[in-house]
C-alpha cells in the first residue's frame, strides 16, 4: 500500500465495507434465501455427520494434512517433477505467474487453433483468473457442463459455493432461466429440468473444440491429473474435444497416487456424505498412439497467481485446502449470509483467510471481520487448517495495515490511553456507570437511530447495574484479608476460588 | 502475443522464474533435483483402513482381511446402494446372456464396446462408436468392494467414451480382478511410477507408460443435486449401471 495515503485507504476501506454491509443487508432480508442456506447447511450436517462419527476420522484427516504439509514442504521440487512427466508423456506444461499470464495463454491457445466452443468442467481456479469472460471477449463461446455452473452462468452470477455453485437457486428461478434459454417451459420438475440441461449440454460436448478443466488433484510422481465429479461432465470434457486445457493452482499436488487414498475417502464424505463420487478420473497426458478417443493435445496451465507469496509464510497451511466445503456447510456467518455476500471467488472460512491473502487486504479488508471466530471450520477442516485461527491472524494484519475502521482505531486509542491510566479510569468509571442505568431494559430504543444500531439490533445492549466490578473487587478483598486472619484457613480457600489468583492487595 | 514463441519453446524463463518464486519461500541451502522419495507413505502400510469409516464398530474387519466370499457380497452391497445393478455368475456366457436378455426387453439396436468383448449371435448391432449405442458394454480392469466401484483403462481397444456416452453402460468383472478399497487401485497405480528411474539432478524422467492415459473409476450412475438440491439420477454419463461379477472366468 505504500504511496497511498492513510485518508485515501480510510475512504476506499469505508466504501468497501459499506458495499460489504449493503451485501449482507440484501442476504439477510431475503426469507427464501435464508430458509434455503438454513435447511442446506442442516442437510449436509445430516449427510456427513456419519462420517464424522467413525473411529478413523480423526486419522485420516491427520494423513491428509500430513500429505499435503509434506507436499507443501518441497512444492517446488513436486512441480518441477510433475511438469516434466507431463511433458514426457506428450503433454504442454505452461507456468503462469498470476491471473493475466494464465488467461493469455489459454486464449492464445484457442486463437492458434481456431477454437469456437469451449466446454468446461467445473473450477474454482478458473473463476479466480477471470478465464470465461477473457475467452469470450475473444469470440470464444464458452459453456460451463457442470449443472451447477450451467445454471449460474445462464443467471449471470457467480458460484454460491465452491462445491454446489447454484445451491442458492430455488426450483423456480431455474425453470426461468432454462425457459428462457429453451424458448419454451422446460416444466416444473428438476428431472425434466435436467433432462433439458443434458440434451442441450451433449450437444455442446459433441461440437467442442476444446475442453478446459480444473484439477483437484496433480500427481506429480506420473504428470497425471485427477477429477473428482459426479456428473461425468469431467469425463465427456476430457473424451470429446480435440484438445483438452487443464488449469491449476501450482498447490493442487500430491506426491504419489498411493498419497490420494486418505484424500479421496474424506472428499465426498466431508463434502456431501457420500463413500464415493460418481467419478474419479485419471488422466495422463492426451490419447495414446492408436487410441480413438480422448484429446489430441493436453495442455497444463500451472497458475500461481500469489500462491508462493503464502509459501513459507505464517499462513501456508491454507495452501492444504482439498476444496471439500465443509467449513462452508458449518458456517454460522456463512449460513446467514451465504456465498454472495464475501464477494470473492472463494466465500465461507476458507475464503475468509484464501481471498484476501490471494488478492490481497486491500480488496477485502471486511472478509478477516466476517467470522465469529467460533473455530467450527478449524473441527471440520479435512486438512486440518486452522482457520480460524488464521482469520484471527488475519484480523492483526488487517489492523496493522491501517485497514481497521477508523472509529475502532479511534475508540481502541481512547481505551488504551484510560486503561494506562488508573485514576482517569475510576473517574470515568464513576460518571458511566450512573449513565449506563439509565440505557432502557428493552433496548429498542437504541435500535435505528445510534451508532449502536447494528449491535443492539440483534442483542440487548448490556444494561448498568449494581456496582462496578472494581467496586466488588474492593470489598471481596477487604472481605478476604481480614478472613485470611481467622484461623481455620477454609475461607481463605474459599476466596482464592471466587477471586482468581487470590487477593492481591488483601493481607 | 508477447511470449508467445516463447511459451511454444517450454517457457523456460518464465518456468525458471516460477520455481525461483516457489524456492524464495524456502530457506537458503535447500537441495534441488528430484523430490524426497515420493513421501513416506507409499513406502509404509497405509495409515488409512479399508472398511470402518462405513462400518458400526472399529471391529468390523478391514475390507482388504475379508475372504473372496464376503469381497463379493460387499461389492454388490455397495452397488445396490449406489442404484447399479450386480450380479454374480458363473462364466462370461452367462452375463452374455442376461445382457441379451435385456436387450431384448428394451429393444436394444446398438452396443458399443471394444472388438475383444463382442460374440457372435448377439440381437445387437455391434459398433465402436459409443455416441449413438443404447449401451456400452466394458471388461473392468478391477472391481472395488468397499465402493463398488469399477475401474476402466483406456487403451488402443478401449475407448473412453464406449462407458461414458451411452444410457446405459454395462461392467464384465472378472472376480480375480476384484480388490477391497479404492487404496488397492491406487497403490497399483502408484507401482506403475516405481519402474520409473529416478536419480539426482533434474533430469526428465522416464515416461511412466505403463499408466493408461485415462483412469475411470466408475461408481453407480452419473447425478447430480444442482438442481434446488433435489437429486437427480443420469446426467451427462449413464444413467444405468450393469456389472456382472464372473466367478469363473
Amino acid at each position: 500500500m505504500a504511496g497511498v495515503s492513510a485518508a485515501s485507504r480510510d475512504r476506499a476501506n469505508a466504501a468497501s465495507r459499506g458495499a460489504f454491509d449493503a451485501r449482507v443487508e440484501r442476504a439477510l432480508g431475503d426469507e427464501a434465501l435464508q430458509r434455503v442456506l438454513r435447511d442446506g447447511q442442516d442437510y449436509v450436517q445430516d449427510l456427513t455427520a456419519p462420517a464424522r462419527a467413525q473411529p478413523d476420522w480423526p486419522a485420516a484427516l491427520d494423513e491428509i494434512a500430513r500429505v499435503r504439509g509434506a507436499t507443501l514442504a518441497h512444492l517446488d521440487r513436486y512441480v518441477e517433477q510433475f511438469a516434466s512427466n507431463v511433458e514426457s508423456v506428450g503433454g504442454r506444461v505452461f507456468f503462469a505467474a498470476d491471473a493475466a499470464e494464465a488467461r493469455r495463454h489459454v486464449v492464445g491457445l484457442a486463437r492458434e487453433r481456431g477454437v469456437r466452443l469451449v466446454v468446461k468442467s467445473k473450477s474454482m481456479v478458473t473463476e479466480e483468473i477471470g478465464l470465461n469472460p477473457a475467452l469470450e471477449a475473444a469470440g470464444v463461446e464458452v459453456v460451463e457442463t457442470d449443472l451447477g455452473e450451467y445454471i449460474v452462468q445462464l443467471a449471470h452470477e457467480r458460484p454460491f459455493h465452491i462445491l454446489k455453485p447454484a445451491i442458492h437457486m430455488p426450483l423456480d428461478r431455474v425453470r426461468r432461466l432454462f425457459s428462457a434459454a429453451a424458448g419454451r417451459d422446460v416444466g416444473a420438475d428438476a428431472h425434466d429440468m435436467a433432462a433439458y440441461a443434458r440434451a442441450v449440454l451433449r450437444e455442446k460436448f459433441l461440437a467442442a473444440d476444446m475442453g478446459i478443466t480444473g484439477a483437484n488433484f496433480g500427481v506429480a510422481a506420473t504428470g497425471s491429473v485427477v477429477l473428482v465429479t459426479n456428473e461425468g461432465n469431467g469425463r465427456m470434457t476430457t473424451t470429446l474435444p480435440r484438445t483438452h486445457v487443464v488449469v491449476m493452482g501450482v498447490e493442487r499436488l500430491v506426491p504419489t497416487f498411493a498419497d490420494l487414498e486418505a484424500i479421496l475417502k474424506v472428499l465426498p464424505r466431508a463434502g456431501v456424505g457420500l463413500r464415493t463420487t460418481a467419478y474419479v478420473t485419471a488422466i495422463t497426458g492426451p490419447r495414446r498412439a492408436g487410441e480413438a478417443d480422448g484429446p489430441q493435445e493436453l495442455h497444463a496451465v500451472i497458475v500461481d497467481n500469489g500462491r508462493s507469496r503464502i509459501l513459507g509464510g505464517k499462513y501456508e497451511q491454507v495452501l492444504s485446502c482439498i476444496r471439500c466445503g465443509a467449513c462452508l456447510d458449518v458456517c454460522p456467518v456463512y449460513r446467514k449470509i451465504g456465498g454472495h455476500a464475501y464477494d470473492a471467488v472463494y466465500s465461507g472460512p476458507i475464503g475468509a483467510v484464501l481471498s484476501p491473502l490471494l488478492d490481497g487486504l486491500e480488496c477485502h479488508p471486511e472478509l478477516p471481520f466476517a467470522s465469529s471466530l467460533c473455530g467450527a471450520c478449524s473441527e471440520v477442516c479435512s486438512a486440518r487448517i486452522p482457520l480460524a485461527e488464521m482469520i484471527r491472524e488475519l484480523r492483526e494484519d488487517a489492523v496493522a495495515q491501517g485497514f481497521a475502521e477508523p472509529q475502532w482505531r479511534a475508540g481502541l486509542g481512547v481505551f488504551a490511553a484510560v486503561a494506562a491510566r488508573p485514576r482517569v479510569w475510576r473517574a470515568l468509571e464513576a460518571l458511566a456507570l450512573p449513565l449506563l442505568r439509565l440505557v432502557p431494559l428493552d433496548s429498542a430504543r437504541l435500535r435505528g437511530r445510534s451508532p449502536l444500531a447494528p449491535w443492539t439490533r440483534e442483542r440487548d445492549f448490556p444494561r448498568g447495574e449494581g456496582r462496578s466490578f472494581r467496586a466488588a473487587w474492593d470489598e471481596a478483598a477487604r472481605e478476604m484479608a481480614s478472613d485470611v486472619r481467622e484461623p481455620g484457613g477454609t475461607a481463605s480457600d474459599a476466596a482464592r476460588s471466587a477471586g482468581g489468583s487470590g487477593g492481591r492487595r488483601g493481607a | 502475443m508477447r511470449r508467445g514463441r516463447l511459451a511454444d519453446r517450454g517457457g523456460a524463463v518464465e518456468r525458471e522464474a516460477f520455481l525461483a518464486r516457489l524456492r524464495a519461500a524456502r530457506p537458503v541451502g535447500l537441495e534441488t533435483g528430484a523430490p524426497p522419495a515420493a513421501t513416506p507413505t507409499s513406502a509404509v502400510a497405509p495409515p488409512v483402513v479399508e472398511a470402518t469409516f462405513t462400518a458400526d464398530s472399529p471391529a468390523v474387519p478391514k475390507a482388504a482381511q475379508l475372504d473372496r466370499a464376503a469381497l463379493v457380497e460387499r461389492f454388490l452391497e455397495r452397488l445396490s446402494e449406489l442404484g447399479a445393478t450386480g450380479a454374480v455368475v458363473a462364466t462370461a456366457a452367462e452375463a452374455r446372456h442376461g445382457l441379451e436378455q435385456l436387450a431384448g426387453e428394451r429393444g436394444w439396436h446398438t452396443v458399443a464396446s471394444a472388438p475383444a468383448l463382442r460374440w457372435d449371435g448377439a440381437p445387437w448391432r455391434w459398433t465402436d462408436e459409443a455416441r449413438d449405442a443404447e449401451a456400452g458394454l466394458c471388461e473392468a480392469d478391477w472391481g472395488v468392494a468397499e465402493t463398488g466401484s469399477v475401474v476402466v483403462c483406456s487403451s488402443a481397444r478401449v475407448r473412453r467414451g464406449t462407458s461414458l456416452l451411452p444410457p446405459v453402460a454395462a461392467f464384465f468383472v472378472p472376480a480375480s480382478r476384484l480388490v477391497g478399497g479404492l487404496g488397492d487401485v491406487l497403490r497399483a497405480l502408484a507401482a506403475t511410477d516405481r519402474t520409473t528411474p529416478r536419480g539426482g539432478g533434474s533430469a526428465p524422467a522416464a515416461p511412466p507408460l505403463a499408466l493408461p492415459s485415462c483412469v475411470s473409476v466408475i461408481s453407480g450412475p452419473s447425478g447430480t443435486s444442482d438442481i434446488a438440491a433435489t437429486h437427480v439420477i443420469g446426467v451427462h454419463g449413464p444413467g444405468e449401471v450393469l456389472v456382472w461379477l464372473l466367478a469363473r472366468e
